[in-house]
This record gives structure tokens, sequence and C-alpha cells, in this order.
């Protein structure tokens, strides 16, 4: 197969557009086009972007007897990662809609509003307890969707 | 991949919602504020009605945060 072939194969299996690719890739769709339809070959240095982009070697891009089905993919994350970036997310999603509920609440109904801060029984109003826990889950969420495990 | 590009446009619409409800928030407080100063014989100044800016700029930034995140990846 040829490196035309090989680089339209990769980003058709990565679901992008030649559009996307090359924004992420940090060229012109042009180049891409002209990449991939073996009108011109992409510089050594785009060429280890692409290697490194699609998770294959130099050696599958430039050899033609290359085997046909690309060296194995960057393995899946482990169970345990994608739950902690599940939780992440749903935690900074419920943090950020929190918020807004609580602004909609204060704008919309300021007597709900009332009922909340005198419903606590510290110091810190109800109100102020909300926010600080829709905080709480934004940060916490934050965390667990950028921690990198070890 | 798909999957951080969708992430990166929810996070970005999420800061923007937090932005816009911020501005309503803080918005209707001083006018409250104000209204409290000159009838209700509010103590404090009008002022404080910027507070819940705090809260929400924690919120848009961690949320452009993770936004930039995961556009790069």
């Amino acid at each position: 197969m040829k490196l035309s072939e090989k680089l339209y194969q990769l980003r058709r299996q990565q679901g992008l557009s030649q559009e996307q690719a090359a924004e992420q890739l940090g060229v012109s769709r042009q180049a891409i086009s002209k990449w991939e339809s073996g009108q011109s070959t992409p510089d050594p240095d785009k060429l280890a972007a692409l290697s490194r982009f699609y998770h294959v070697t130099t050696d599958y891009l430039l050899l033609e007897d290359a085997p046909a089905e690309p060296p194995a993919q960057q393995p899946a994350p482990p169970p345990e990662q994608r739950r902690c970036a599940a939780v992440g997310l749903l935690l900074c999603a419920a943090g950020a809609v929190g918020l807004l509920f609580w602004g909609l609440g204060t704008v919309l109904l300021p007597t709900t509003m009332d009922h909340l801060n005198t419903s606590s029984a510290v110091t810190l109003n109800g109100s102020g307890i909300l926010v600080l826990l829709c905080l709480a889950a934004l940060a916490s969420g934050a965390c667990l969707l950028l921690r990198k495990n070890k | 991949m798909k999957s951080h590009s969708k992430l990166s446009q929810l996070f970005l619409v999420l800061a923007l919602l937090l932005s816009h409800t911020m501005c309503a928030v803080v918005a209707a407080g001083y006018t409250n504020m104000c209204w409290g100063i000159r009838y209700a014989c509010y103590s404090a100044p009008a002022s404080t009605a910027f507070l819940p800016v705090i809260p929400y700029s924690i919120g848009i930034l961690v949320c452009l945060g993770l936004a930039l995140v995961f556009r790069r990846r």
C-alpha cells in the first residue's frame, strides 16, 4: 500500500475529515488532500507528526511492504481510568449545571432562594453551601478528568 | 479524537452559559440592593452584589481550562 493510501485509510479509521486532520496537525487542508492523492509527500517533520498523530510507526508509513494492518494502536485506557474520567466529567457537568440553576433561581425565583437560605442551620446560608458544593464538584471533576495514571 | 472535540465544545458552551448567568445574577442582585438601600434600610453597600462573581469566575475558568485541554488532546 502506498503512503497516500495509508494516510487516507488512517484518517478514515479515526473518523476525521481532511479539515479536522489538518487543524490538528497544523497544516492546510490542501496539504492533506495532496498527500492523500499522492500529488506530494510530507516533509520529514510532518511525517513524524503524522506518525505520532495516527499512532503508527514511520516504518509503516514509508515502507510499501509493511503489513497491511497498521501496528497495534495505542491500547485503550484501562477501565478504571475510563471510569475516573466519566465520574470526573459528571462532577464537572453537575457543578456547572448547579451553578447555572442557582443563578436562574436567584434571578427568577427569589422567594424560593430565600427559603433555601433560611433552611441552613449554620452561619453559612443555604445558597452559600450550594455554591460551595457546585464549586467542589467542578474542581474534583476537573482533577479526575485531568489525572494521568502513573 | 471526536469525543475530545465534543467535550471541548461542551465545556465552551458551559463557560458561555455561566458567564451569561453571572451577568444576570449580578445585575439582579445589584438592582435588588439599590432598591433595598433606598427603601428597605439595607446596611450593606450595593457592591456586595458583585460577590457572586467569585464562584462564577472560578467555574468559567475551570470550564475554559478543560475546553482548552480537550481541544489540544
